[in-house]
């Protein structure tokens, strides 16, 4: 299944780059080859979401273009009170429901390796993969009561399919998010990333 | 298609941190009809927003000062009703807990806010809304 959606989601990335540059000429590219160090300041706006949840997730850092990876703070939060049950740990007949808000502080790090790659004007555009993993800490609080009932920290992995031109990029994904609750962990992962004072690439 | 790119990222930052900021209603303008209180309230409302237990049981409230682990209890009672209002004091933290049961198993609902005035500028005037006040959601999801 996972399989499937990730050569789904190539498959609509290469046909809308195409269908974007009708009179571009596609070039492969190996996804491991690396130019010179090319460091960006960059900002990304992120969505998380499954049927139950969404997450929204702002963050900056330092965009590379040579490499291809970045690295980033993002602040992520719920942008809403959802309801959720604790069973009582000492009496399994007994719930609690709260109104619980989630910030998530975190590292976030990916790799990105491109394939493809066309000319558009003066700029070269490329499609891909990337790898990613946040690292960061997960705060819970909860209305009506004085303590947190889950913080912890985390890693979260991802990957996905990269679209980038000459200061932006598109990522759609899979992110694994385990808060630590029942609710599922699987997730779709969608980012917007500007970077800037990037040069056109010789 | 760089620029639709920019556009809707600051447009996206845009409308969801519009949500963080309080809405200050009728900021700026000027009614001289309009009925401004200019004393601030001692007291506002708190509502209570309950469901019917699942197995038609009366469901057991409890009112708090403070948060549910470490507040004051205020009052506690059994209704039918799906709401309950509270006149209290402001600049105040409350937080309720409704309990339902549904044959053996029980379930405690908890919700929680702080009662603060609310005020608007009208013709240079602060006026104060003596229909604000606070809901606790203590519905079963």
């Amino acid at each position: 299944m996972t399989n499937r959606l990730l050569y789904t989601l190539f498959a609509l990335i290469f046909l809308m780059s195409v269908s974007f540059s009708s009179k571009a000429q596609m070039y492969t590219r190996n996804p491991f080859q690396v130019s010179y160090f090319q460091p960006h300041f960059g900002i990304n706006a992120e969505t998380y979401f499954n049927g139950s949840d969404i997450l929204f997730s702002f963050g900056l850092g330092l965009e590379e273009t040579g490499y291809d990876f970045s690295a980033s703070f993002n602040i992520g939060f719920r942008p809403y009170l959802k309801k959720v049950r604790f069973q009582d740990e000492q009496n399994e007949n007994l719930y609690y429901q709260y109104r619980e808000r989630i910030t998530l502080f975190s590292i976030d790090l990916e790799k990105r390796f491109y394939f493809l790659e066309y000319s558009k004007g003066d700029n070269i555009n490329r499609v891909g993969a990337y790898a990613k993993g946040k690292f960061g800490y997960l705060y819970a609080n909860y209305r009506g009561l004085s303590e947190s009932l889950n913080q912890r920290f985390l890693i979260a992995p991802g990957a996905g399919a990269s679209w980038e031109f000459k200061n932006a990029r598109l990522s759609l994904g899979y992110l694994f998010l385990d808060d630590g609750s029942e609710r599922s962990s699987n997730m779709i992962d969608f980012t917007i990333s500007l970077f800037f004072n990037k040069n056109r690439e010789e | 298609m760089k620029s639709i790119l920019h556009t809707t990222l600051i447009l996206s930052v845009t409308f969801i941190l519009s949500g963080c900021f309080k809405d200050n209603d009728g900021e700026g303008e000027c009614n001289p009809n309009a009925v401004c209180y200019t004393q601030p309230p001692e007291t506002l409302y708190v509502t209570l927003h309950l469901s019917d237990s699942p197995d038609g049981s009366p469901v057991k409230v409890r009112l708090y000062v403070g948060d549910v682990d470490d507040g004051q209890l205020f009052d506690s009672f059994t209704t039918t009703l799906s709401e309950e209002t509270y006149l209290l004091p402001v600049n105040t933290d409350y937080s309720a807990e409704a309990e339902y049961s549904d044959g053996e198993i029980t379930i405690i609902a908890v919700d929680g806010d702080r009662l603060n005035r609310k005020s608007f500028e009208n013709c240079d005037v602060t006026c104060y809304d003596y229909d604000h006040g606070i809901t606790l959601d203590l519905e079963l999801e």
